[in-house]
């Protein structure tokens, strides 16, 4: 009896999966491109729909694009990138969260140089973008968009406390106008920053000083050498020790509930931010409002790049893909619509400047164009000309990740601001080693 | 002597509610499984340990159509264990064979080794099994989350215990008989060794079934992916998506109900073969 | 005469085979892969780099390895012996003839085990989440997993709940190993059921029971899955302060430092072996009284 129903049940799965376990058709004949990028595969899935739509290719010649997700964080595609490159599966397109983490692969020789495949069309990109995708004036990929630095806040309630974005330029005046906000509104915070500050927190950060490397050309660190990173780790300290700042950390979460039931105020992030916001707190529409850093730490920039891997396959078919995602103009309208993000081309911004009317008249409050106004296109170009590159090492993500690690520790209270900068250096030195030396 | 009674009394009923609490404990979250997976999506954000408001199949039917990829990956699963497990307790068994009934140059030390290595977790050759597959280009396929899993020197140290038991009688018999050794070994001790290789299979089904960190590593791709790697993806609350504990609920009844039907209706073979694997010092 | 001899002496071998192809492909040449890696700088491609001792160097002065050690050393000491004292109890209570009825139950006891431990951190996220099931039953709002030394216990007790059925059933089969008789014999001389346990169970067991903690040690020094993803999503969490050891070794693969991988590696199997010898030791000691 026992036996039977085992083996009833054994043989159970297996038809029951066979059911389901037919694999998605591939189109035969086709190049197929794998893009390895991160976070969930719907989101990004709209771009297959783009790439079909705007490709000048016929049906039988264009690529099949599929999607692979290194996880849910910017770091995991160039972690699994480099996983793949060990186990001799590069894919035909990766995405870098930030042009720092592919600094290393870039330098190591992993990363195809696509300065003649766009020459053509350089005189079209934003100097800007071009900027953050080269390397000692080479090209290796395609920025989906200028990261800039955005302030996003809540235009109502800074109104009631009587906060003025426009005079905050220093870090005291964006002190006072927190510890003002608080006054106002004790239920609510300012900010948020918590336990564990990510790779934006540290990028934004570290990009506001001019020019401030983590080590100098030699590979000697400067944590404790450049005053700068004091400064920056005290500011740090200070802001999450600060009554108006709620202790819970971007991506936590905790972050969303709290952005959503309106106990946060405003977020000192990034311009993809516009992409997240209007699903994170769906009923705010219209009350949120965008502006740059304050000035005193506000410049610094990155770019989310698309590159090619110099070990796949089928390279001209990857490049076809990458120039009709991102160099494309209808395709640019279509990514705006679609979350935001606003072109890399000349050409793209015209068209999206052309539509911005007409896709504002159907937009949905839940948008980013519905959700912010038209104003938004403006807005985020304006934070623009404070994007600058950072110049990072090729060894920039392991170094970012002890950055990191020490910050959580002076920010939960185990490491004193002294002692954090001190173990960040020793730590810099014994497991990074030199950093141009990979 | 009444008060001894009364004392007895007392010590009964304290023990007896001692393993009930006890057995409450430990089925209350597995019951938080049962009911949370009739709950929808929407309603587990609110209540996440009541009764369902409404009971729904939604969760289950998620399953089938957002998230079907859960019953793909729920099948890679399955295949991954069913052909490890029987590669495995096969060759496990052979092994054990050799050890419990033949003498041979090397058995002690060959065997002494063995279980000496049962000191290196398998945890810390995961580099050089990485390096290995990825020279061998099997990375993300199911291979890499067969092939390693398949020799257990636990398995052959279960069997062979057993197997001493066995009486070689049994053997010489057959051999008297005209059996050759492959065909004594299919008929007289692999049905003489029945018991511990059901529930040995058990175990390694177990085993492979809930293997976490190797998989992770390897299985990057959606297609290939065993369920344990792609559940907890769905928790992620990074991408702006809200999670969905319904479907996860759900699914991780799908992936522990039949393990729990095939572990009761053997339950005593296993247990049996836990005591043998544990006491090895 | 002479080829059936040499025949008959090749057919264990014959028999072994299988199994030892498959264990020196697949785990031995690994292993001594992944210690001859653990001296250079390998990404995995391209050229490695030869270093000698330094990625145990850099590792041992690296606090995310400590911290790592110290949390799995937080859990074991949380949970192993809240779990031994469990497991004894119950394998006393169902091992005593009184309670014969109850140990069709027993099997109760083991199935947490059956769960995987992925599976039993996802159900646990929601009997802890903040109107989970043991604020609700306890009417209390603890906030179980903003503070690291709450999401510890949360981790203890999922470990408990699923290991002790384990040892429940190893300690069961340890007490009827116990002569009845002596037990018998006790009951006639008065002796109470404390007296009972600790005079007489404790010191027959004392073997298994130090057994079940450095077998526990161990596996506390291999766990992963449970911590992450009670915090987090798959994958092992940038270094935090719950992280176990084990997170260490998944981040240098996943960053491709494949010498550092298995450096952590080999001082985690140093730590395995220290432990093994302890009980080894430890268990001698008591035979020889």
């Amino acid at each position: 009896m026992t036996k039977k129903i085992t083996l009833v049940l054994l043989v159970a799965f297996v038809c029951f999966g066979t059911l389901f376990a037919a694999a998605t058709p591939e189109k035969e004949g086709n190049p197929s491109i794998e893009m390895l990028m991160w976070g969930g595969a719907d989101r990004l899935n709209y771009l297959k729909t783009i790439y079909e739509k705007t490709t000048s290719l016929s049906s039988n010649e264009m690529a099949n694009i599929t999607f692979t997700s290194g996880g849910t964080g910017a770091t995991d595609s160039y972690q699994l990138f480099r996983l793949k490159l060990a186990s001799n599966d590069a894919p035909g397109i990766v995405f870098f969260g930030g042009e720092t983490a592919a600094t290393e692969f870039i330098m190591n020789g992993d990363i195809l140089n696509i300065t003649s495949e766009v020459k053509d069309q350089m005189n079209d990109i934003l100097p800007s973008a071009v900027d953050l995708a080269s390397y000692k004036g080479e090209v290796y990929g395609l920025p989906t968009q200028v990261k800039s630095k955005v302030w996003y806040y809540r235009e109502d309630l800074f109104r009631e406390a009587g906060i003025n974005v426009g005079e905050i330029k220093t870090f005291d005046d964006f002190y006072s106008a927190g510890m003002k906000f608080k006054e106002h509104f004790p239920e609510k915070y300012f900010i948020n920053l918590g336990p564990t500050p990510n790779v934006d927190v540290v990028i934004g950060w570290l990009g506001s000083y001019d020019n401030l490397t983590i080590a100098d050309e030699a590979g000697n660190f400067r944590i404790t050498t450049d005053p700068r990173f004091r400064d920056m780790y005290e500011k740090l300290y200070k802001l999450a020790t600060a009554p108006f700042s709620l202790y819970v950390s971007d991506w936590d979460s905790d972050w969303q509930p709290n952005i959503e039931n309106g106990t946060i105020a405003s977020l000192l992030s990034w311009s993809w931010m516009t992409e997240f916001l209007p699903s994170y707190a769906p009923n705010q529409s219209g009350l949120w409002a965008i502006t740059a850093w304050p000035e005193e730490f506000g410049y610094g920039g990155c770019a989310e790049l698309i590159s090619i891997p110099t070990a796949t396959s089928n390279k001209a078919a990857s490049v076809e893909v990458l120039k009709t995602l991102y160099l494309d103009s209808d395709g640019a309208v279509l990514r705006f619509k679609e979350n935001g993000l606003l072109p890399v081309t000349y050409s793209g911004v015209e068209k999206v400047n052309a539509a911005v009317a007409d896709i504002a008249a159907t937009a949905s409050s839940t948008s980013p164009l519905g959700y912010f106004g038209t104003g938004m296109v403006d807005d985020i170009f304006a934070t623009m000309k404070y994007a600058t590159k950072y110049n990072s090492d090729p060894s920039f993500n392991a170094e970012e990740a002890i950055i990191e690690n020490h910050l959580n520790l002076m920010i939960t209270g185990i490491e004193t601001i002294d002692q954090a900068i001190a173990n960040t250096q020793k730590d810099l030195i014994m497991q990074v080693g030199n950093p141009y030396d990979i | 002597m009444e008060r001894n009674l009364l004392k007895n009394k007392i010590e009964y009923g304290i023990g007896m509610i001692c393993f009930i609490l006890v057995c409450i404990l430990v089925l209350a979250p597995m019951l938080l499984m049962v009911v949370n997976s009739f709950k929808s999506n929407s309603e587990m954000l609110r209540n996440d340990s009541g009764l369902p408001e409404v009971w729904t199949l939604e969760s289950y039917k998620s399953l089938f159509t957002t998230y079907s990829s859960l019953v793909k990956h729920f099948y890679n699963s399955i295949i991954i264990s069913i052909i490890s497990t029987i590669c495995g307790t096969f060759i496990c068994t052979l092994a054990a064979y050799a050890f419990a009934k033949y003498k041979f140059r090397g058995r002690e030390s060959i065997f002494y080794v063995l279980l000496a290595t049962l000191m290196i977790p398998s945890e810390v050759i995961i580099p050089g099994q990485y390096l290995f597959f990825a020279k061998l280009k099997l990375i993300n396929t199911l291979a890499v989350q067969i092939l390693p899993t398949i020799p257990a020197v636990v398995g052959v140290y279960m069997i062979r215990q057993y197997m001493l038991g066995i009486p070689t009688s049994l053997i010489e018999s057959a051999k008297i008989d005209g059996a050759g050794h492959m065909r004594t070994f299919v008929t007289i001790i692999i049905p003489s060794a029945k018991p511990i290789i059901s529930s040995y299979m058990i175990l390694h089904f177990l085993d492979v079934w809930q293997n976490y960190t190797w998989p992770l590593l390897v299985a990057t791709k959606q297609n290939i992916m065993p369920i344990m790697v792609s559940l907890p993806t769905l928790v992620d609350s990074v991408i702006g998506f809200v999670p969905v504990w319904g479907t996860i609920m759900a699914g991780s009844v799908l992936c522990s109900i039949p393990l729990i039907i095939v572990f009761l209706l053997n339950q005593k073979a296993v247990m049996e073969s836990v005591i043998l694997g544990s006491i090895k010092g | 005469m002479k080829v059936t001899n040499i025949r008959e002496k090749i057919i264990p071998y014959l028999f072994l085979s299988p199994f030892l192809v498959f264990f020196l492909v697949f785990f031995i040449y690994p292993a001594l892969n992944s210690f001859y890696i653990s001296l250079t700088s390998y990404k995995g491609y391209g050229q490695a780099k030869w270093v000698g001792w330094k990625n145990y160097h850099a590792i041992l002065h690296y606090d995310v390895f400590w911290t790592g050690i110290r949390n799995v050393l937080t859990y074991w000491v949380l949970h192993a012996g809240v779990m031994m004292i469990i497991s004894f109890t119950m394998a006393f209570i169902v091992s005593s003839p009184k309670y014969q009825k109850l140990s069709r139950l027993k099997v109760i006891l083991f199935l947490p085990r059956v769960i995987a431990p992925t599976v039993a951190a996802l159900i646990f996220r929601a009997v802890f989440s903040s109107n989970g099931l043991f604020n609700t039953v306890f009417g209390v709002t603890i906030p179980w997993f903003q503070n690291d030394t709450l999401t510890k216990i949360v981790v203890a007790i999922i470990l408990v709940w699923r290991d002790f059925g384990y040892w429940f059933v190893v300690f069961v089969a340890g007490m009827t190993s116990v002569n009845p008789e002596i037990i018998d014999a006790s009951i006639v001389d008065g002796a109470t059921t404390m007296q009972r346990i600790f005079r007489i169970i404790i010191p027959l067991m004392k073997n298994i029971l130090k057994f079940a903690l450095i077998i526990d040690g161990i596996s506390s020094l291999r766990l992963f899955s449970i911590p992450n993803i009670i915090v987090g999503q798959p994958g092992a969490l940038s270094p935090t302060s719950i992280g176990p050891v084990m997170n260490l070794l998944v981040q240098n693969i996943q960053q491709g430092s494949f010498g550092r991988a298995s450096a952590v590696g080999w001082l985690l199997f140093i730590m395995i072996s220290i432990l093994t010898v302890i009980q080894m030791t430890a268990v001698r000691d008591t035979e020889d009284l």
